[in-house]
């Protein structure tokens, strides 16, 4: 266990080197410097800036300096908005989270009791009106999800505050939007796994020996049939705090994924490659705890093997 | 046993006319095509999917050919009209006709998704199939190459690729490519991996065929079903991924539009003209949601062990 724990973390690291290093690269081949549109500058103060990013150093030179300055958690300068990259991200990470806690849990309850009953019902129309439910919300893109949200509850019946993450109210729509993939994606495998566990014979023993039938279904069935959805509860997780870029910049939410599309849009180099690189930490991380407590909750994976 | 056997003609008897072709196969034999596309066309939600994807590829192709307006011609005088029969889904803020710049962006959401799934194919089919028949060592290392670019989300490397390329429309395709053929090469691979052990691939070689004979004519074909259904699985995603980049401002560059740069125009007027807004997400929506269909039903039709 430990042995692959360490093994796991020296992949993430080796990944996250290689991601470091495409996105440095990709960024500065981009032809341009970020002060020569600033007409306001002399000759004299643009060296000087230019000396000050290190920007009149060779590539490599440069390259060097940035790897040192991530392994000391220096995400370096976003230069149009002259803050500290690593600042920006760590005032409105913990709002993406927060956002995707709600998701999360909305996803996890949603999605479970919906792929129970589908899996459950001896209903034909009750399944079928689930899966058509599931493959819909598989289908429609997030970003349009919202924007059909924003448009009925916000714009036609003003019922729901569109801007900002002030009070609870605030969070329903763009919280619905992100959680409608996962919450599909957890129903089709409740659906599928509970289907599984069902034809067990442990659930025919539990039952030919008395107990209440949701009993059975909570303990033997569920605790049974919920181990895919941990292990697809890892990467959902790191896909919600990731934030959806989109979902957040029309609900106006000062989250990272706004601040990342932001920065695309204004080619903010810096602040792209500081979004980047801090997502990709973030999934690489999260990714290796979900290996790790799926192995914890499920026995019978063998890390490693 | 000296008892012979004797055989004289009262021992038969003739069987009635009616049970003379008892043993006939009455079920006239079905080629594989055409089993497939019998429990393809059972699944109605499969089959509703494919005409309306029909329906759609027909109004892409013919809406432009025919209408008096063309995707950036301007009528100043008409801003954000209502349908009418003139324009059937209205006009934008500068008077151009909606159902025309829908059918070009039909035609370019189109045919990126299908550019996309089928050079995800090529390269994913090539790359883990080359993996899956050599083994050890080059497939150690060619699996965690795919390993490492697997672990970062695909968005995030479409996005850099789109900021360093420019906004059109081959850099959409470079970049959802190599976002995304990982996932195409992991499956080709472990495809390949199990098909090769088994009899027809020995017997292939032992009769002298080429390894690149044995790789592309007998294992890629032989894992073509579960591929077919992934393929058409990537075309939905290669939509979304483009509408995505368009709908945030580094997709396809104007005047030109694809379905989420529509959406992304309309996006500005939603408290004033929301009605311009719904044409876009609900095509699609609805493509996406019918090319998912079709997928499930090929998935479902092209194995026997579902039936």
């Amino acid at each position: 266990m430990f042995k692959y724990t360490v093994k796991r973390a020296l992949f993430g690291a080796l990944t996250l080197f290689i991601l470091a290093t495409i996105t440095f690269f990709l960024m500065k081949s981009i032809p341009g410097n970020p002060f020569n549109g600033d007409k306001k500058l002399s000759p004299q103060q643009l060296a000087q800036l230019n000396e000050k990013y290190h920007l009149d150093k060779p590539v490599g030179e440069q390259y060097v300096l940035y790897l040192k300055g991530l392994l000391q958690g220096d995400l370096g300068i976003s230069i149009a908005r002259k803050k500290n990259v690593g600042d920006i991200i760590f005032k409105c990470a913990p709002v993406t989270m927060r956002l995707g806690m709600v998701a999360f849990c909305i996803a996890i309850v949603v999605g479970i009791t919906l792929g129970t009953i589908s899996a459950l019902s001896k209903k034909k129309w009750v399944s079928y009106f689930i899966t058509f439910f599931t493959t819909l919300g598989v289908s429609v893109p997030s970003f349009l999800l919202a924007l059909l949200l924003l448009m009925l509850f916000g714009v036609w019946l003003r019922w729901l505050p569109i801007v900002g993450l002030q009070t609870p109210k605030h969070y329903i729509m763009p919280a619905t939007a992100i959680a409608l993939y996962p919450i599909s994606m957890i129903a089709k495998l409740t659906r599928s796994s509970m289907g599984e566990v069902m034809k067990q014979d442990y659930m025919v023993l539990a039952k030919s020996k008395g107990s209440s039938s949701i009993s059975v279904i909570v303990k033997h069935g569920l605790r049974n049939a919920l181990l895919p959805v941990v292990t697809y509860a890892g990467p959902m997780l790191a896909f919600l705090f990731s934030g959806s870029f989109v979902v957040e910049t029309l609900f106006s939410v000062p989250g990272i994924g706004s601040e990342f599309v932001k920065s695309i849009n204004g080619r903010d180099y810096s602040m792209i490659m500081g979004c980047t690189i801090f997502l990709g930490f973030l999934i690489i991380t999260l990714n290796i705890i979900t290996d790790l407590v799926s192995a914890l909750v499920d026995p019978r994976i063998k890390l490693g093997k | 046993m000296d008892e012979k056997l004797e055989l004289t003609p009262d021992l038969f008897e003739k069987i009635p006319e009616s049970e003379k072709n008892a043993e006939r196969i009455t079920f006239e034999s079905k080629t594989y095509l055409a089993d497939v596309w019998s429990r393809f066309k059972d699944n109605k939600l499969a089959l509703a999917g494919l005409i309306f994807l029909i329906l759609v590829i027909i109004f892409a192709i013919i809406v432009p050919m025919v209408s008096p307006y063309t995707y950036e011609s301007q009528d100043p005088s008409i801003p954000h009209a209502l349908p009418s029969l003139a324009h059937p889904f209205g006009t934008d803020k500068f008077g151009r006709d909606i159902m025309v710049r829908i059918a070009y962006g039909a035609r370019i959401s189109l045919s990126v998704g299908v550019a996309a799934a089928f050079i995800n194919l090529c390269v994913g089919m090539v790359y883990g199939g080359i993996a899956g028949f050599c083994g050890g060592k080059v497939d150690m290392v060619m699996m965690r190459i795919v390993d490492v670019m697997y672990s970062v989300p695909d968005t995030l490397y479409t996005i850099l690729i789109m900021v360093k390329l420019g906004a059109n429309i081959q850099s959409i395709l470079i970049g959802i490519c190599i976002a995304s053929w990982m996932g195409m090469a992991r499956q080709v691979r472990a495809q390949v991996m199990t098909l090769k052990e088994q009899e027809f691939c020995l017997a292939a070689t032992v009769i002298g065929a080429s390894n690149a004979r044995i790789l592309f004519k007998h294992l890629i074909i032989n894992s073509m079903g579960p591929i077919i259904v992934s393929v058409t699985m990537m075309v939905p995603s290669a939509i979304y991924t483009e509408a995505f980049l368009s709908f945030i401002g580094i997709g396809i560059s104007r005047p030109a539009a694809s379905w989420g740069t529509l959406a992304n125009d309309a996006r500005a007027l939603i408290q004033s003209y929301p009605i311009e807004v719904i044409w876009p997400i609900a095509a699609i929506c609805l493509t996406m949601l019918s090319l998912n269909f079709i997928g499930d039903g090929l998935g479902n039709a092209l194995d026997p062990k579902k039936k």
